[in-house]
C-alpha cells in the first residue's frame, strides 16, 4: 500500500539532500525522497537512505569503487544510482531503480485468475 | 506507430511457444524482439524467448502464478543490449482457453510497463498473451509506451510452414465468393491468409510479372514492387502486362497497372529503383514474403540479407539458358530457393557470384577502368530468356508460397526446388547453414533487421 501510494502521490523526486563526512554521522532519520552522502564529490563512500518501501529500513550503497560491489551515483539532484538496488531481507524483499529522481520497483509477478473468459 | 503491428515468429519458436502454451500450468518469459516501422506498419521480429527459470516461480498453478524477479529481469539487461523490445509473455494452458487478458493480467502489465521501458531504454512495454486451439496458436498482445497503447494484431510465423495469426479479437471477414474454386482447393483460411499479406517483388520483368499475375489472381491484395527500369521492346515478348504502347514506361508501374486491373482495390508500393539503395531494401521490411526475380548478383546480395535480418521469407527465382557448340538450345535450368529460418541463405549456398556482385555495385566510369587493368569480373550481355521457362519458374515459386501456407507437401519440406525442364525433370534439395555465416541461427543475427547499419552491410546510397 505504501508503495502503491508513493507511486499515486505527486511529491519531490529523490536527491541528496547533504553530505557528511563519516558514516557515523549518518542522522537516525532521514527525510522522505532524501539521501546523504558520505565522503566528498572527489571521493565518496556511501549513500545512506530510508528504503523507499518505507518499512522503516535504512539502505547504505557503498560508493567506493575500490572495495566492490559499488554502485554509482551521476545524477544527485535528481538522483540516480547504478545498477538496481536489491534489498533481500527475510520476508522483505526490496528490489528498485532509482532514475531521474523517480523510483521504478521490480516486482515479483503474481497473477491468479478468479475466472477465465473461454 | 500507426498500420497493423505484426511480430514475426521464426518457426522452431512458433513450435516452441505452441509446447508451452499446451502444458498443465502457466507458463512465462520474456519474448526479445528487434522493432522497424517501415511504411504504415510496425513489425517485431523475435530473436527468441527468455523463459522465466523453473526456480523463479515461486507458484505456479493452471490459473495463475508468482515469478520472482529473478526470473524475468536478466532478459531486460540482454534486451537493452541488443536493443530489443521485451515483450512480458505468458500462457493460458489448456486447449481452447482464451488468449484474452484477464483483470489480473492489466494489472501485472501496469506494474511492468515502466520497469520494463527503464530497463531496456527502449521505451515500449510489451505484453502478450498465448493459448493453443487444436495445435493452433491464438493470441493477444500490446505495445505500451507510457502514453499510448497499440494491439499486436498479427503474428507470422515462418519456417519450414509459413501460418499467419491474428489478434483474437480479429473478426475475419468471408472470402470474396470469386474465390469460390480456390477456398475449394486449399480452404478458407489460405485464402483470408493470401488476401492479407504483403508480398514484395523484387525484378518487375519475365519471372516477376508472371508471379505477380498469379497472385494477384490468388487474392493477393498489397503488392511492394521493386525494379529501377523502364520497359523494353524486347521484354514485351515476356512481361506479363506489357504492351508494344507501353515501351518506355517504368517496370513498377506497367506491373502496378496490371495488378489494379486484376483486383482494382489492390495497394501497391510502386519503387522505381535498386535493391542496393538502402531506401529501397528498408521499404521491403514492410512485406511479409519476399520474390527475387532479378538476375542482378548485387540485388540479390541483399535479398539474402533482408531474410535472415529481418525474418522475411524470400524466394528467389533463377532461369538459365545454355547453348551448345551449334548454337541451339540445350540447358534450360530454372531454380527456386526459398530462404527461411533455418535454412541456407544464397551465400552459403553459391547461388550468388560475388565477384559479379562488386562489380555491378561500381559505376560504369570504374567499371570500365577496372575491366581494363583486369581486376574487375566481366559483365555477361543480355542473357537468353523466353516466356514459358521464366513463366514456368514463376508458377513452380508460388506453387512454394501455396505449398508453405497449406502444407500438401511432403517432409522434410525443401529448400530448393531445380527444374531441369530440356530433361523434363524436377529435384529438390534442403542445406543447412554454414556455420556461423549470418543465417546460421546461432550467429544471432536472425531478426536484427532494427540494428545499424541496416543489415550490417556498407551502404553506398
Amino acid at each position: 500500500m505504501r508503495r502503491l501510494l508513493g507511486r499515486l502521490l505527486p511529491g519531490r523526486r529523490w536527491h541528496i539532500a547533504s553530505g557528511v563526512q563519516a558514516a557515523d554521522q549518518i542522522p537516525a532519520r532521514i527525510p522522505a525522497r532524501s539521501a546523504v552522502m558520505v565522503g566528498t564529490p572527489a571521493d565518496p563512500r556511501w549513500l545512506a537512505f530510508d528504503c523507499p518501501c518505507r518499512t522503516g529500513h535504512q539502505i547504505m550503497l557503498n560508493l567506493d569503487r575500490r572495495r566492490p560491489p559499488y554502485w554509482t551515483v551521476t545524477s544527485t539532484r535528481r538522483l540516480t544510482v547504478r545498477p538496481s538496488i536489491d534489498s533481500d531481507r527475510p520476508g522483505c524483499r526490496c528490489h528498485y531503480y532509482i532514475r531521474e529522481g523517480k523510483v521504478t520497483w521490480v516486482p515479483d509477478i503474481r497473477r491468479r485468475e478468479d475466472g477465465r473468459e473461454s | 506507430m500507426t498500420g497493423p503491428v505484426t511480430l514475426v515468429i521464426p518457426g522452431d519458436l512458433h513450435a516452441e511457444l505452441l509446447n508451452a502454451a499446451g502444458q498443465e500450468l502457466e507458463t512465462a518469459g520474456v519474448l526479445l524482439a528487434g522493432l522497424v516501422t517501415p511504411g504504415d506498419g510496425t513489425r517485431l521480429m523475435a530473436t527468441g524467448i527468455r523463459w522465466c527459470p523453473p526456480a523463479s516461480y515461486a507458484e505456479r498453478h493452471q490459473d495463475g502464478l508468482r515469478i520472482t524477479s529473478d526470473g524475468y529481469v536478466p532478459a531486460l539487461a540482454e534486451a537493452e543490449a541488443d536493443g530489443l523490445t521485451a515483450l512480458w509473455l505468458h500462457t493460458h494452458p489448456g486447449d481452447g482457453a482464451s488468449p484474452r487478458p484477464s483483470r489480473h493480467d492489466k494489472i501485472v502489465d501496469d506494474q511492468l510497463g515502466d520497469l520494463f521501458r527503464l530497463r531496456t531504454g527502449n521505451g515500449w512495454y510489451g505484453s502478450v498473451v498465448i493459448a493453443a486451439h487444436g495445435g493452433r496458436l491464438r493470441f493477444t498482445g500490446h505495445l505500451d509506451s507510457g502514453t499510448g497503447t497499440v494491439s499486436v494484431t498479427r503474428l507470422w510465423s515462418v519456417g519450414d510452414r509459413f501460418q499467419l495469426v491474428h489478434h483474437e479479437d480479429h473478426a475475419p471477414a468471408e472470402p470474396d465468393s470469386a474465390f469460390d474454386r480456390n477456398v475449394r482447393a486449399f480452404g478458407g483460411p489460405v485464402q483470408a491468409t493470401l488476401s492479407d499479406l504483403t508480398v514484395g517483388i523484387v525484378g518487375c520483368g519475365g519471372t516477376g510479372s508472371a508471379v505477380a499475375e498469379q497472385l494477384a489472381r490468388l487474392g493477393v491484395r498489397r503488392f511492394i514492387l521493386t525494379d529501377p527500369d523502364m520497359l523494353s521492346a524486347s521484354n514485351v515478348t515476356r512481361v506479363y502486362g506489357s504492351t508494344p504502347a507501353r515501351v518506355g514506361a517504368r517496370k513498377v508501374d506497367v506491373l502496378g497497372d496490371l495488378i489494379a486491373s486484376i483486383a482494382p482495390g489492390a495497394h501497391t508500393v510502386r519503387d522505381a529503383s535498386m535493391l542496393t539503395v538502402q531506401a529501397a531494401a528498408r521499404r521491403l521490411a514492410g512485406a511479409d514474403v519476399l520474390f527475387g526475380c532479378t538476375d542482378d548478383n548485387a540485388g540479390r546480395m541483399v535479398l539474402s540479407r533482408l531474410a535472415s535480418y529481418l525474418l522475411v521469407p524470400v524466394i528467389d527465382c533463377g532461369v538459365l539458358l545454355s547453348s551448345g557448340p551449334s548454337g541451339l538450345l540445350e540447358g534450360i535450368n530454372g531454380r527456386v530457393t526459398i530462404l527461411a529460418p533455418g535454412s541456407a541463405c544464397l551465400i552459403c549456398r553459391g547461388r550468388i557470384d560475388q565477384a559479379r556482385a562488386a562489380t555491378e555495385l561500381l559505376t560504369p566510369e570504374e567499371r570500365t577502368r577496372r575491366l581494363d587493368e583486369g581486376y574487375a569480373a566481366a559483365l555477361p550481355g543480355a542473357e537468353p530468356a523466353v516466356v514459358t521457362f521464366t513463366t514456368a519458374v514463376a508458377a513452380a515459386a508460388v506453387t512454394e508460397l501455396l505449398e508453405r501456407l497449406t502444407g500438401f507437401g511432403p517432409e522434410p519440406v525443401p529448400s530448393e526446388l531445380i527444374l531441369r525442364l530440356h530433361d523434363r525433370e524436377v529435384s529438390v534439395n534442403r542445406q543447412a547453414p554454414g556455420a556461423g555465416h549470418y543465417c546460421d541461427p546461432a550467429a544471432g543475427k536472425l531478426g536484427l533487421g532494427h540494428a545499424e547499419p541496416f543489415l550490417e552491410q556498407m551502404w553506398s546510397a
